[in-house]
């Protein structure tokens, strides 16, 4: 096991040099200047040529993308080209926003996908499965943005009972969390309900039911293990979704994550804080994956990573 | 295993909740707190570097020109003790500054500090063309010289600007928000940090906090050289979504904001919105600009124009929040052509001038839209199929504000919808600082007609007003009438919405939003 | 416990199929059959069959010229001239939403269908061949999947320039990881059973393992992903849209309609509501009858 997360982690280093390598190759392709962005309405030749230089945009490509990854090494991915406010700090303080509302909608998404899959699983058949499916499927079908105006416009301005923007009291975070969360819960939902029901037919249910194990057992400690392979992918990726921060949800909601940085800084083509953002969220996407695989291993003892991997 | 789930939901709710009290605002009782929703400016504080209007809201109430600009231009000094005396040599002006003037760190304003001001703005800041007709700015510009050679200092409130020649705007281009006084010291020892953790002006605020990418919250400066300031707080609330700005209005979370004219017609059917609303009209245009070398031909431009239905697009689009424009420079501005005719929409007439222009069968064209600006984006669309029925098919290319800059600059554009306001008020201003041949080649309009290059260069050093207005217009005509390269499209009006209790508030022509006024009512 | 796979009866169930000498195609007869019992499968297929034909008929299916503006009648209710009332260019929102659905349609399928055939691609190789095949093509997803969604779709579509056929490209790209790393575990699963390791072990030919075999039992999760994919790319050419990096005006699609509706939603609801509603009734349909289609396909049901 050891062996196989130090393998692992080699092979993330590769993956994560690639996207910084990728990342920095597309935003020198993708047509605009941040420099142009900064000058706005006055560029004229002369001030342009000293702003590149103040920010070393001026050098040749290969030496910047060195110039990065040194930094990066160091923990240093250098300034924003437009508040001048260390990458780092910046990352940290979108994190801790969006850490909080994706750990609350990651919650409720669990919470509300799980038991409503099970319960539906265990009702296959019956009215309060069809109603559960129903509701799930109509929670995945609406766009998250729609259901954010919506939920705005109910609860915080028609009801006045929900504050509708920013983060600044516990209360703000219902609605976001709801709003990123319904379709991750609906999708989560389905899935374990789907894999319940896969589970559920295999020989050794009928035999646990049939030694007189009590159904709610039979589905928490014999179904829920066995079906938990395709959920913990889908949590796995959403959960990095989640982390990547909603760019619509926090536009909806005025909130200053890591969506709204890494939108901001690919429209400004702000390449550090691309840069910092993207490698954020890889990171991010790739100890989550990390977690999943490893956690494959826990559950199904019979993929073998020391060879397949 | 549900149960151990629903206990970690109520404790983790329960954290949140403990986390988030100390947040609450219980603190703010008897206070008298301004609390504006904004758009986020996500640079520093500095409007030497940044123009950006979301951040001149904020640095307004904290930092100051020497002269200041009122409704219709007038200009009051401000710093000043009074205003500048010109010299019989039409070119020096001597300054006096106002006594006492106190920055917020309790340091005195002194001649040194605005000459450092100035010169910061030549050497690092993106306004520099403001002031660049000052002797020997172009050698600071270029490093050629450490020193201002047109700024003498006299003595520590007294000193005198010399000009390369005749700049008839001189006083109006200082009076604007870019032309700031910071303390020499404290700005140089703040470095990079300046306009982050430190901002320091004579404004009747003071920078507490800039927490970025959330608020910032400015306190009365107790020591203000004017009437002191009625408002303890001021606190602007970055809001992005527009929609939910009006939201937290509604709720009483903010007591002002300026309105999105996208979301005009939602809340001028809002009775309650509706006697909150405030309107004003800031000195500028909406118009087309024309790339005169990719589209070459002045009747192709002259046939796009009767192909627009200004009055639709003004009534109907934008409903009744802007008036069809007929002239370059607006009304209220010196130049403005109260007797020029009103553009006709005429399909027919566009028709037959684009066959005279050697495409009997129409044209196509392309359009570029910055989708940073929806109401210019709608505008556009509107534009598109109207201009069919005039037989110019136009395909709409949206591109980001990135690209845009960079094709703008890069001479790639081939038409869009622009707009331009004012820094200072002048038809220089104008007209000078969009189309002169200098600027053009740097928005890919690249007109470049001889005449009107001279009138405008002409003008701009003539004193006698009237003599200046006949040059102005005359100019206008030449650019919007004869050569079409920019076709104006409409003059906007702008709405904010201002809680009843905000007395003493109002936002003019100059578009400056000022607090220090205002008080709160309630 | 012993550790039984759910997908035992499967393997099994092809394992009788061979011994019975059953035609292969019969399985897709009866899992028709089956379908067609599904009443909710049927409605939701008929549903879609009538999104079909409107996307093949819609200009004479649509009251007006969906691109018309009248400016003079921007953002009015509903009223005989305009069934369903008008956006801000006074432009029929009926016969917007029937335009859009042309491009919500292609663009929900044609993407997912690209992504599928990538993703499946991807992952059997990688789960059947394993080894270096199994790195190079993990690390690629992970590379892939590491890149945040929105950003890599904005990055794609700056460089390829807004328009249809971009979207299609940039969102397959977008999503086909996901699909190539669930069929991945699941071959990597199937490579455990004796009857796969029995046919390696006797010589079959790869490719006819793999469409045999390793293929059809991924079918139900091949269901899944592209009814779950074709609203996520609905969505995502929303998304497109809303940042102007989707299709260019004045084309009509139900994501850009919500985008500008967003403005007037308390004005005219019925704006944004509308095109929301045809987003969710075409993705309801693709969900319930992917389910449908997925008990119908799926053998187990057949045993019982």
């Amino acid at each position: 096991m050891l062996l196989y997360i130090a393998k692992r982690l080699c092979q993330t280093v590769f993956v994560l040099v690639g996207i910084t390598f990728a990342t920095f190759c597309l935003i020198n392709i993708v047509p605009g200047d941040p420099v142009q962005v900064m000058l706005e309405k006055r560029a004229d030749p002369e001030m342009i040529q000293q702003v590149r230089h103040e920010l070393g945009t001026d050098k040749p490509l290969p030496e910047q993308y060195i110039n990065f990854v040194e930094g990066a090494v160091k923990f240093d991915l250098g300034k924003s080209y437009f508040s001048k406010e260390p990458v780092m700090s910046m990352l940290l303080r979108g994190f801790l926003v969006t850490a909080k509302l994706a750990a609350i909608s990651f919650l409720f998404a669990v919470t509300i996908g799980i038991s409503c899959g099970m319960l539906a699983a265990i009702k296959r058949g019956k009215p309060t499965d069809s109603f559960l499916m129903m509701i799930a499927i109509l929670g995945m079908s609406a766009p998250s943005f729609w259901i954010a105006i919506i939920l705005q416009i109910i609860f915080g301005l028609k009801l006045n009972l929900l504050p509708l923007s920013g983060l600044d009291q516990p209360l703000c975070y219902i609605l976001p969390s709801i709003a990123l969360g319904t379709r991750y819960a609906a999708s989560i939902a389905r899935i374990t309900r789907t894999s319940m029901l896969d589970v559920i037919k295999q020989d050794y249910i009928r035999t646990a039911r049939a030694k007189g194990v009590k159904e709610s057992m039979v589905f928490i400690k014999h179904a829920l293990k066995n079906a938990l392979i395709p959920i913990v992918t889908l949590l796995g990726t959403q959960l990095g979704n989640m982390l990547a921060g909603s760019m619509l949800i926090e536009k909806v909601f005025s909130i200053s994550g890591i969506g709204k940085l890494a939108v901001d800084s690919m429209t400004n083509r702000d390449l550090p804080l691309v840069q910092g953002t993207v490698l954020y969220i890889a990171v991010i996407f790739v100890v989550i994956n990390l977690i999943v695989d490893l956690s494959y291993a826990l559950i199904d003892p019979k993929i073998r990573y020391g060879k397949g991997a | 295993m549900q149960k151990k789930i629903l206990v970690l939901v109520c404790a983790i709710l329960a954290l949140i909740s403990v986390a988030g009290c100390g947040n609450s605002d219980t603190a703010n009782s008897g206070k008298k707190v301004l609390r504006m929703a904004a758009q986020d400016p996500q640079v520093p504080l500095d409007p030497q570097k940044h123009t950006y209007s979301h951040l001149l809201k904020i640095s307004d109430q904290i930092l100051e020109p020497l002269i200041i600009a009122g409704d219709g231009g007038q200009l009051k000094p401000l710093l000043l003790a009074e205003m500048p005396q010109l010299k019989d040599d039409k070119k020096t002006y001597s300054f006096t500054l106002k006594s006492g003037v106190k920055f917020h760190n309790g340091e005195i304003l002194k001649s040194s500090d605005v000459k450092y001001s100035f010169m910061r703005l030549l050497t690092e800041g993106k306004m520099g063309n403001l002031i660049d007709m000052i002797q020997g700015a172009d050698k600071l510009e270029k490093k050629e010289s450490n020193d201002l050679e047109g700024f003498k200092i006299i003595d520590d409130t007294h000193f005198e600007i010399t000009l390369t020649g005749p700049y008839v705007p001189f006083l109006a281009a200082i009076a604007t928000d870019y032309v700031v006084i910071y303390p020499e010291q404290a700005c140089k020892a703040a470095g990079n940090d300046w306009g982050i953790k430190t901002l320091i002006g004579t404004g009747p605020f003071k920078l507490e906090a800039y927490n970025q990418g959330t608020s910032v919250i400015l306190v009365k400066n107790e020591n203000y050289h004017g009437v002191a300031p009625k408002l303890d707080e001021v606190d602007f609330k970055f809001i992005q979504d527009p929609n939910t700005q009006v939201m937290e209005y509604q709720k009483g979370n903010v007591d002002l904001l300026q309105l999105d004219s996208a979301l005009y017609p939602t809340f001028a059917n809002n009775e309650e919105l509706k006697k909150d609303m405030h309107s004003f009209s800031p000195y500028g245009l909406v118009f087309l600009t024309m790339n005169t070398q990719k589209i070459s031909d002045p009747k192709v431009r002259e046939a796009l124009s009767y192909a627009i239905d200004r009055n639709a697009i003004c009534q109907d689009l934008l409903y009744g929040t802007a008036t069809p424009a007929k002239t370059f420079i607006p009304k209220g501005l010196l130049g403005y052509d109260e007797g020029a005719a009103e553009y006709a929409y005429n399909p027919e007439k566009a028709k037959q001038l684009l066959a005279e222009a050697g495409y009997p069968d129409g044209i196509d064209l392309v359009a570029q839209d910055n989708t940073k600006y929806p109401t210019y984006s709608k505008l556009l669309v509107a534009i598109q199929e109207q201009a069919k029925a005039a037989g110019i098919r136009i395909t709409i290319n949206q591109v980001d504000n990135a690209a845009w800059a960079d094709m703008k600059h890069s001479g790639k554009m081939t038409m869009a919808v622009s707009n331009w306001y004012i820094d200072y008020v002048d038809p220089d201003g104008m007209i000078y600082q969009t189309m002169s041949e200098k600027l053009t080649k740097q928005n890919s309009n690249f007109y470049a007609d001889p005449i009107f290059n001279n009138l405008l260069n002409t003008a701009r050093a003539t004193l006698d007003s009237s003599q200046r207005e006949a040059m102005y217009k005359q100019a206008d005509q030449i650019l919007t009438r004869k050569d079409y390269a920019a076709i104006p499209i409409c003059n906007e009006t702008m709405f904010y919405l201002a809680k009843s209790y905000v007395k003493g508030f109002n936002v003019d022509s100059s578009y400056r939003y000022y607090f220090g006024t205002t008080d709160i009512q309630k | 416990m012993k550790f039984f796979s759910f997908f035992y009866r499967k393997n099994k169930y092809i394992e009788d199929v061979a011994e019975q000498g059953i035609e292969y195609t019969s399985y897709y007869q009866d899992s028709f059959r089956r379908l067609k019992k599904n009443n909710a499968a049927m409605i939701c297929l008929s549903v879609l069959a009538l999104m079909v034909l409107i996307v093949i008929f819609a200009p004479w299916i649509s009251p007006q010229d969906p691109n018309a503006q009248s400016l003079k009648d921007a953002l009015r209710g509903p009223s005989a001239q305009y069934f369903l009332g008008t956006d801000e260019y006074g432009r029929d929102i009926l016969s917007r939403i029937i335009y859009g659905t042309r491009i919500s349609l292609s663009v929900g399928i044609i993407s997912q269908v690209l992504a599928t055939a990538i993703g499946v691609t991807m992952g059997v190789l990688a789960g059947y061949y394993g080894g270096y095949i199994d790195s190079l093509i993990s690390r690629v997803m992970e590379i892939f999947a590491a890149f945040p969604e929105l950003i890599f779709a904005m990055g794609i579509m700056y460089v390829l320039g807004p328009g249809v056929s971009n979207i299609f490209i940039a969102l397959a790209l977008l999503s086909w990881v996901s699909t190539a790393r669930l069929i991945r575990g699941q071959v990597l699963q199937l490579k455990q059973k004796e009857y796969v390791e029995a046919c390696i072990a006797s010589g079959g030919a790869s490719f006819q393992i793999i469409v045999r075999h390793l293929v059809p039992n991924c079918i139900s999760t091949i269901i899944i992903m592209v009814t779950l994919g074709i609203p996520g790319a609905i969505m995502s050419e929303a998304a497109l849209s809303f940042l102007g990096l989707g299709v260019q005006p004045p084309t009509a699609s139900w994501g850009s309609m919500i985008s500008a509706a967003q403005s007037y939603i308390s004005l005219i609801p019925l704006y944004s509501v509308l095109p929301g509603l045809a987003i969710i009734i075409v993705v309801i349909s693709f969900n319930i009858f992917g389910d449908g289609l997925r008990d119908a396909l799926d053998p187990k049901l057949k045993n019982q």
